[in-house]
């Protein structure tokens, strides 16, 4: 009762949050859910999936560069340079992960970094002109479409409130399913998981096609709202940020992580009189969340049941 | 005493091997196993029996030899196909998803049952409220006959030992298997326990094969129509429980030698 009264209350809040938020509070509003779409989506793989994926960033990336170049060198309309932006990401997971799917975390770990190097290596290099180099790509507007201005700042904030409303509402159906439990098993216990009949690496790769699909996403609105790409944006740097994310707020945790994305984009911006020693209190918070809260800020919980069948609360 | 029927072989093990470095630790091992039968396999410490387990289930894969299973090969194939196929297993440490509720622990079981496709699971549409409606049903039912009922809504970390072993046997009998594989049930448990345990095993085997590894003498020799004795990796006899009590063979395994018994070491 009282989460469903929080809920509601937060949602009228971000509804209503354009009216009294200057120009920067709001970009700093889509921001923030932009970046909670992308450490949910690393959720799904690390938190769910229990992947140790530090190349996250390359999907988020992928999502806005194929936004871009479609929107700028091609002159394609809003819909389909969204629909190839969010799609194609989740074609290169399953392509990229398949043949490492098996490796165990730490392994994995080191395998997700050396592809997100390549990723911005790639970026810098500007192929065939596509990337535009370290600088990126510029002046991404894609052509109004029967009166909406897709790069107004109004637009995009609702625009990402929409969709990450869906996508909690959405994850929380998959987390009480079959396929979202399963999920779970895994992460708890691989072994016993497939003494269950759970193949282990296909859901892996349905995870990760799910996760970049979200991380495209971002990646479109992230595109939108500055109106360019650059790839320091999608760097290994940006990869720890989101697994530090993922980790600080609950693994697996829906709450957890939004919480985490909170204190790691939004807190700052609130502490920017402490200009760069924010930085120093945010590395020794996180440390300290490690010591005292190891499994995070808002801890994943088990223990769902159906109330009718069994009785009881919780 | 008759010998159990031959017929309907539900599991056929043909010269397994399966070596560690240098160590056999299963050794050219044969046996075959009729449908509704209880099998045990007994032997001291170290002997191959969870190796040839591992095997069986796919955890490990034997060198040589064959594993038959309903007239398919299944020797190499990984454990969630040979799962899929119908046996499942307990471990002998137990492997509970061990942050999770009783309840869902059981429900890990009906995986491979479910009808929901990933678009039912993304949207509770179509087939996801039946299904789930089954699925906690018959974790309910299961529960109940394992006498586990009360605890479904603990985690299942913080169970008694004995009643952990009981929801690993629940969550292996909620797909309902063919072969049911329990590697040292009885372990950590009481004696009252363990009664219970037997009676519940003897139900199971109505409609289900059962292979067991047993420290419990008492419980092997009064569950089992059949025993089979390893002891360095290879069979060291086979037969009803009344012939393998007075083996000769199996005595000194198990205790050492005559003289070892009676003077102690260095005589």
């Amino acid at each position: 009762m009282k989460r469903k009264l929080l809920i509601a209350v937060l949602l009228v809040f971000c509804t209503i949050y354009p009216i009294f938020a200057n120009s920067a509070w709001l970009t700093i509003g889509a921001t923030f859910f932009i970046f909670s779409l992308v450490a949910l989506s690393q959720d799904i793989v690390l938190g769910r999936a229990g992947v140790y994926d530090m190349g996250h960033a390359i999907y988020f990336g992928m999502g806005g560069y194929i936004f871009a170049i479609l929107v700028t060198k091609l002159g394609m309309n809003f819909f389909a340079a969204a629909f190839a932006a969010v799609f194609l990401p989740a074609l290169l997971a399953l392509a990229v992960v398949t043949p490492v799917i098996h490796l165990r975390g730490d392994y994995f770990l080191v395998v997700s970094i050396g592809l997100n190097f390549i990723f911005t290596q790639i970026l810098n290099n500007n192929p065939f002109r596509l990337t535009g180099g370290p600088n990126g790509i510029f002046g991404i507007f894609p052509a109004p479409f029967m009166g909406i201005n897709f790069s107004s700042s109004v637009f995009i904030y609702y625009f990402a409130f929409i969709v990450i409303t869906l996508t909690i509402a959405i994850m929380n159906n998959f987390d009480n399913s079959r396929y979202g439990r399963a999920f779970y098993f895994i992460y708890q216990d691989d072994l016993a998981a497939a003494s269950m009949g759970i193949n282990a690496s296909y859901l892996k790769q349905i995870g990760f096609m799910m996760s970049a699909v979200l991380a495209g996403f971002a990646g479109v609105l992230y595109a939108l709202e500055y109106s360019a790409v650059s790839p320091e944006t999608f760097s290994v740097d940006q990869s720890i940020t989101f697994f530090a994310i993922v980790i600080v707020g609950g693994q697996g945790s829906l709450p957890g992580v939004l919480l985490g994305t909170f204190a790691m984009f939004v807190l700052p911006e609130l502490f920017r009189g402490f200009a760069d020693v924010r930085y120093l209190i945010f590395g020794i918070a996180m440390v300290a969340m490690m010591v005292m809260r190891p499994r995070g800020l808002m801890p994943t919980k088990y223990g769902f049941y159906p109330k009718k069948l069994f009785g009881g609360d919780t | 005493m008759n010998n159990p029927p031959v017929n309907n072989i539900i599991l056929s093990v043909r010269n397994l091997t399966k070596s560690f470095y240098a160590l056999k630790a299963v050794d050219n091992v044969s046996f075959d196993l009729s449908e509704g039968e209880i099998l045990g396999i007994i032997g001291p410490n170290g002997s191959g029996k969870t190796t040839l387990f591992n095997c069986i289930s796919g955890v490990i894969k034997a060198e040589t030899g064959q594993i038959i299973f309903e007239g398919n090969d299944i020797s190499g194939k990984s454990m969630d196909i040979i799962a899929k196929m119908g046996i499942r297993r307990t471990f002998q440490t137990i492997r509970l998803f061990r942050d999770m509720s009783v309840a869902e622990n059981i429900y890990s079981g009906f995986y491979t049952k479910s009808n929901q496709n990933l678009f039912h699971a993304l949207t509770h549409s179509g087939l996801y409220g039946t299904d789930e409606k089954l699925a906690w049903e018959s974790v309910k039912k299961l529960a109940q006959f394992f006498l586990i009922d009360g605890y479904l809504t603990y985690k299942a970390d913080d169970l008694a030992y004995g009643l952990q072993r009981k929801v690993e046997i629940a969550r292996a009998m909620l797909s309902e298997p063919k072969l049911l594989i329990l590697d040292e049930p009885a372990a950590g448990m009481n004696d009252s326990e363990k009664t219970e345990l037997s009676e519940m095993i003897r139900v199971i085997a109505k409609n289900t094969t059962v292979l067991m590894i047993e420290h419990d003498l008492d419980m092997v020799m009064d569950l089992c129509k059949r025993i089979i004795v390893l002891n360095h990796g290879m069979i060291l006899a086979e037969g009803l429980p009344e012939e393998i009590q007075n083996n000769k063979e199996v005595i000194t395994a198990y205790m050492g030698p005559d003289d070892y018994r009676i003077y102690g070491p260095g005589a």
